[in-house]
């Protein structure tokens, strides 16, 4: 057996042991709630980590690269990362994956016969969690940006009301 | 490879794993982000606030007095005497979860005590547990507690994640009205001088000099000047606004945040413009004021008599200029302290006996519903003059932008002012969708800066708590092509611009009267390039 079968035959159970890794790192009634309702405006956060998660999984199934997975994992790393979440825990669900997968892949007893793919599928894995890195990175770095521009702006203001500016520096 | 340590080795070290405890014992830990700093003392002491005292959330000592368990109890008392709703709302709830997954910070964040449900139950254990026969015998069993210094913690920090949206208040079955048992939190904290800054300094700078940015007379005026010669750069119509004009027949008053922060600026522009053309069309008699130029009210997130203090101000100008009624911009909370509590702060008693119910004096519509409070929202009174046929309108200037509209808190659910900004937008674009049922009207979410929010720091909580409005303007733009988020309220057009650059980038935010003022034609204008944001027009084939 292929490991591509074996998770092509395992996809629903091993995409929703992967958006568990996700929801258990919230408090219990906050989880429950984001596990509940499909509904994609009355539970955002739930709905996207479902979603996406099934879609990046499939992307990474059929062999394409980490950065066709971008969109969605923007999507869910975009609320990650403004939720009070340490980074190393707020991207924890990636590599979870890989421990996913393996402890699926054992109870058929077929770990060492597959380590070679299984080896290949676990790069695949690294090489997402440092695109989310990156990407995780980018969001923060809006926010920080966010405060200084509001900063600049609060000074320039300041400093422009004040008639302590040039002409083209009033224009910038 | 079988060498290799495992997955669960390697992140060993990460604790993900949040408290598995009943709420009552999980302590609130304030984080960065989610909190906003202290208020001034200064600004405490200036409008009489008592126990003004220099402190800082993050250290173990917050310099309560300390007798300030009984300052609470005696100001919870007097509050579950005064206020009946309250004493209701401490009553009555069955804990039935109809609102606990309707709160933006909530649906957000997943913090439980977000829920509206176990926000309102922060304060409802103290009532049980201090207040009631059962509570004070049998304590937890029946869901009391104790007031104690972490509890007084705890009910600051979520007090203040509370932006007063009242949208949980649409689900309760009993109609119990969450943001109210905020109100009196704050009202409580505010007691031992425990208010935040952004409320804080505004509440001081509003009762000073009339505006919550404390802008003087001088500059109110410069800054509208400044405006005007944007206009006439771009029309070549130069507005003459007047400013406390005695005999004018209504008194404008806007919130200070469309005089200084973009994009609300252009919103002030669209005053501008609309007052000039119906000045000159129509004779119409509008002044400005500098000393009521505030229409927000952030006395509501203190106390409801701070609120009331900084309300009179609107109606002792209006008696001093002799106006016959008011005319009131695109702000949110001021229209709630209008709506649902002025006639019971500053009534008609209050009023001058010169003023009537407004009538517009170019239609002849008579505001009936304004008949108590003698104020107009200004959606009602441009909707009324484009009914009318009253205004000359190009909707090709917008053609550039796809509308989709934000119900702001207050003037959707506060007063049902639903149809009349969608009419006026609809009749000054040509493109607009709504985003899908449940996200706007009566359900509208929250921008998730209401109620003194909006303070830099804190900017981590506005994301969590705008994430489910700006969800539903990312589906109106992925699906329709939505570029621009329109709303009636200085607070969405302050906090919404941030949430979409992160959220939904492609979409810009604008107030309805910015729209409004690109369409509007002025007899003998000259032909404009650009918009009121000095960006070009779109070609009229577009």
């Amino acid at each position: 057996m292929e490991l591509s079968k074996f998770l092509t035959d395992n996809q629903k159970g091993i995409c929703a042991q992967w958006t568990d890794a996700i929801i258990k790192t919230y408090p219990d009634e906050g989880a429950k709630f984001f596990s509940g309702s499909s509904n994609q405006f009355a539970n955002p956060v739930g709905h996207t980590f479902r979603s996406n998660i099934e879609k990046i999984f499939m992307t990474l199934l059929r062999g394409g690269d980490v950065a066709e997975c971008s969109t969605d994992l923007d999507g869910i790393l975009r609320i990650r990362a403004v939720q009070g979440f340490a980074p190393s825990v707020a991207l924890s669900f990636l590599p979870a994956l890989k421990e996913i997968v393996r402890r699926e892949l054992a109870k058929t007893g077929r770990v060492q016969e597959m380590d070679e793919t299984l080896h290949d599928w676990n790069v695949r894995v690294d090489r997402l969690t440092m695109h989310g890195f990156d990407l995780y990175m980018a969001c923060r770095e809006v926010l920080w940006k966010q405060k200084a521009n509001q900063l600049y702006n609060r000074t320039h203001k300041l400093l422009e009301k004040a008639n302590l500016l040039k002409d083209e520096e009033v224009a910038g | 490879m079988s060498d290799l340590p495992r997955p669960e080795e390697l992140f060993a070290s990460i604790d993900y794993t949040p408290p598995k405890a009943d709420w009552m014992d999980v302590p609130a830990v304030i984080k960065p982000g989610r909190y906003c700093y202290a208020a001034n003392p200064e600004s405490v002491k200036y409008v009489g606030l008592p126990n003004a005292h220099k402190w800082n959330p993050l250290d173990d000592d917050w310099g309560l007095p300390e007798n300030w368990q009984e300052i609470i109890f005696n100001g919870l008392r007097e509050r579950l005497h005064k206020f009946r709703s309250f004493k209701i709302f401490m009553d009555i709830c069955v804990r039935c979860g109809a609102c606990a997954d309707k709160c933006h910070f909530f649906i957000g964040s997943g913090d439980p005590k977000n829920m509206p449900v176990l926000r309102a139950e922060l304060l409802r254990s103290v009532y049980r547990g201090e207040f009631t026969t059962f509570g004070k015998i049998l304590g937890r069993f029946v869901g009391g507690r104790k007031l104690t210094a972490e509890v007084l913690k705890e009910w600051w920090y979520y007090f203040f994640q509370c932006s007063e949206c009242r949208r949980c208040s649409v689900f309760c079955p009993y109609g119990i009205d969450t943001a109210e048992v905020t109100m009196i939190g704050r009202e409580l904290l505010n007691l031992l001088g425990l208010n935040i800054d952004w409320i804080a300094t505004p509440v001081a700078n509003c009762y000073r000099t009339g505006n919550h940015l404390g802008i003087q007379p001088h500059a109110l005026f410069d800054m509208i000047d400044f405006f005007c010669d944007d206009i006439e750069d771009i029309t070549g119509i130069r507005p003459e606004p007047n400013f406390n004009q005695k005999g004018a027949d209504i008194l404008f008053i806007t919130p200070s945040g469309d005089v200084f922060a973009d994009p609300g600026t252009y919103t002030c522009m669209g005053y501008l413009m609309l007052f000039e053309y119906l000045k000159r069309e129509y004779g119409l008699s509008v002044t400005w004021s500098t000393y009521a130029s505030e229409g927000g009210n952030f006395g509501f997130f203190t106390s409801h008599e701070t609120m009331k203090r900084l309300n009179s101000k609107m109606y002792m100008e209006a008696d001093r200029l002799g106006v016959k009624w008011i005319l009131g911009g695109e702000c949110g909370h001021m229209w709630r302290v209008i709506h649902q509590y002025m006639d019971t702060l500053n009534g008609p008693d209050f009023q001058s006996s010169r003023m009537e119910t407004p009538v517009n004096p170019i239609t002849g519509t008579v505001f009936k519903n304004a008949a108590s409070t003698k104020m107009v929202h200004i959606a009602e009174f441009t909707a009324d003059l484009i009914k009318h046929g009253k205004l000359n309108l190009n909707k090709k200037r917008n053609a550039n932008v796809h509308l989709t509209w934000h119900d702001s808190c207050n003037p959707a659910r506060g007063m049902g002012l639903l149809d009349e900004p969608r009419f006026v937008a609809k009749s000054v674009v040509e493109k607009f969708t709504d985003m899908p049922e449940g996200t706007i009207r009566e359900q509208t979410f929250c921008c998730g800066g209401g109620a003194g929010l909006n303070a830099g720091e804190n900017d981590e909580l506005r994301m969590m708590g705008g994430l489910p409005r700006a969800n539903a303007v990312k589906y109106v733009h992925e699906k329709y092509g939505v570029n621009m988020l329109g709303c009636v309220c200085a607070i969405d057009r302050a906090v919404l611009p941030n949430s979409m650059a992160y959220w939904v980038p492609e979409v810009s935010v604008c107030g309805l009267h910015e729209l409004v003022a690109n369409a509007l034609v002025f007899p003998g204008e000259k032909e404009r390039e650009t918009d009121l944001r000095g960006e070009d027009l779109p070609g009229e084939d577009e």
